[in-house]
């Protein structure tokens, strides 16, 4: 069974929504404190899959992610690096994704050419989204149709690059794995681009596809009866897109 | 503010690239208050590092740990109560007994990185504004119902 290392912190609020979300694609799923990886009583190259949540790790205080990446980078660099090396999928969601983009393992290895500031409403932006699946080099978004809805829950989620060389870069690689759209597919502005990110940007992955953060919350739209207009849409369908996305990356690992 | 002297002031605030969301929501307020004159609010964090730090190691501290290299500029200097600011500017602290959690978190970073000096860390935020015949009252009152809680802030009014 694969088992995936669901990872704790102060302020970790996601963790409970992405273990049931790993049981329902198959997976064995284990909600560990990053103290028990730093103090070495759990080994991360034990685990075929690392998760890092939703959240506000250590309140956002200093930035939205920021101490846990330098936690994890400081204290597990090389565990982490062992784990890329095996190809092994390392997935961070909302303040995941903060934290690997902070961590410099997005979009590219030990480079620090993006990060995720305040959203351009100046608001928390809780409320789903439209999102369009990229063609990526990624391997966990096979199986979904274009267009599809997340719930997006942050305040800090507007992706930003260094410069016009790093979008080039990151787009001409095929690392966009999900896109802010409307309803029709289209980029869009405000409020289908809850955060203003460049190019409507929503979820990246590295170089080899199996890095991926993205700011939506795949592990809140599991089931039909999660979105929000379920009742309206008739359907024999159980599962939802989220679903799909915990399957594939399981399955990747199988 | 005893402790703010012979200290470092780290101020981080966003790239002029990057649009300053949180300054444009309390200029927004500003104006609910009926201040139309105010044009512009800067926003910075700022940290006041003091106890067992040298310059170099403040440099390091907001190299490693504050610092957003992609979407933040950092300026650090020696405390100064009196600094003249070449714009109207307020300060706001936490008041000396009050916990600062902001801070417990600086702390906690700072011996992630591996520094084992006593360093003691007082965060707070800095509020520049720019706009048209700014007043000392109107930063005073703007700071009392929308910057500040006075129950548990003290808060510097500087340039003007």
């Amino acid at each position: 069974m694969v088992k995936v290392l669901i990872l704790r912190t102060g302020g970790t609020n996601c963790d409970l929504e992405t273990e049931w979300a790993c049981k329902l694609a198959g997976a064995k799923p284990s909600r560990i404190h990053i103290s028990r990886i730093t103090e070495g009583k759990v080994k991360l190259l034990d685990f075929d899959v690392l998760i890092i949540p939703g959240g506000f790790s250590y309140g956002d205080d200093l930035g939205a992610g920021k101490v846990l990446a330098n936690e994890l980078i400081l204290k597990a660099k090389d565990e982490i690096t062992l784990f890329r090396e095996k190809k092994r999928p390392i997935i961070g969601i909302c303040n995941g994704f903060q934290v690997l983009v902070k961590a410099g393992l997005l979009p590219f290895k030990d480079q620090y050419v993006a990060s995720l500031v305040w959203n351009d409403s100046g608001r928390f932006e809780d409320r789903w989204v439209y999102l369009r699946v990229e063609q990526s080099i990624s391997p966990f978004f096979k199986n979904l149709p274009e267009i599809i809805r997340f719930p997006v829950a942050h305040a800090e989620g507007k992706f930003v690059v260094k410069n016009d060389r790093v979008l080039k870069k990151i787009e001409n690689n095929s690392q966009i794995v999900l896109r802010y759209v409307n309803a029709a597919g289209e980029i869009a502005d405000y409020p289908y681009n809850p955060n203003g990110s460049i190019a409507g940007i929503a979820g990246i992955c590295d170089e080899k596809g199996l890095i991926v953060g993205m700011m939506p919350h795949p592990e809140r739209a599991l089931l039909k009866i999660h979105e929000p207009d379920w009742h309206r849409n008739e359907t024999d369908d159980v599962f939802s897109f989220g679903y799909q996305f915990f399957k594939n990356v399981i399955e990747y690992c199988s | 503010m005893e402790n703010l002297e012979k200290s470092y002031i780290i101020e981080i605030g966003l790239k002029e690239n990057l649009f300053d969301a949180f300054g444009n929501e309390i200029l927004n307020s500003i104006k609910e208050l009926g201040f139309d004159n105010f044009e512009k609010v800067f926003v910075y964090d700022v940290y006041n590092v003091y106890g067992d730090v040298s310059l170099q190691l403040v440099r390091q501290i907001t190299k490693n740990i504050l610092l957003d290299h992609v979407a933040h500029n950092a300026k650090i200097y020696k405390y100064n109560n009196k600094k003249d600011e070449k714009m109207p500017c307020v300060e706001v602290w936490y008041k000396k007994q009050v916990t600062d959690p902001v801070a417990m978190t600086a702390i906690k970073a700072i011996k992630d990185l591996g520094i084992k000096n006593d360093v003691k860390i007082r965060c707070g935020k800095k509020y520049v504004f720019s706009g048209n015949n700014i007043k000392k009252d109107m930063i005073r009152q703007i700071s009392e119902k929308i910057l500040a809680n006075t129950l548990i802030h003290d808060y510097i009014i500087k340039g003007i």
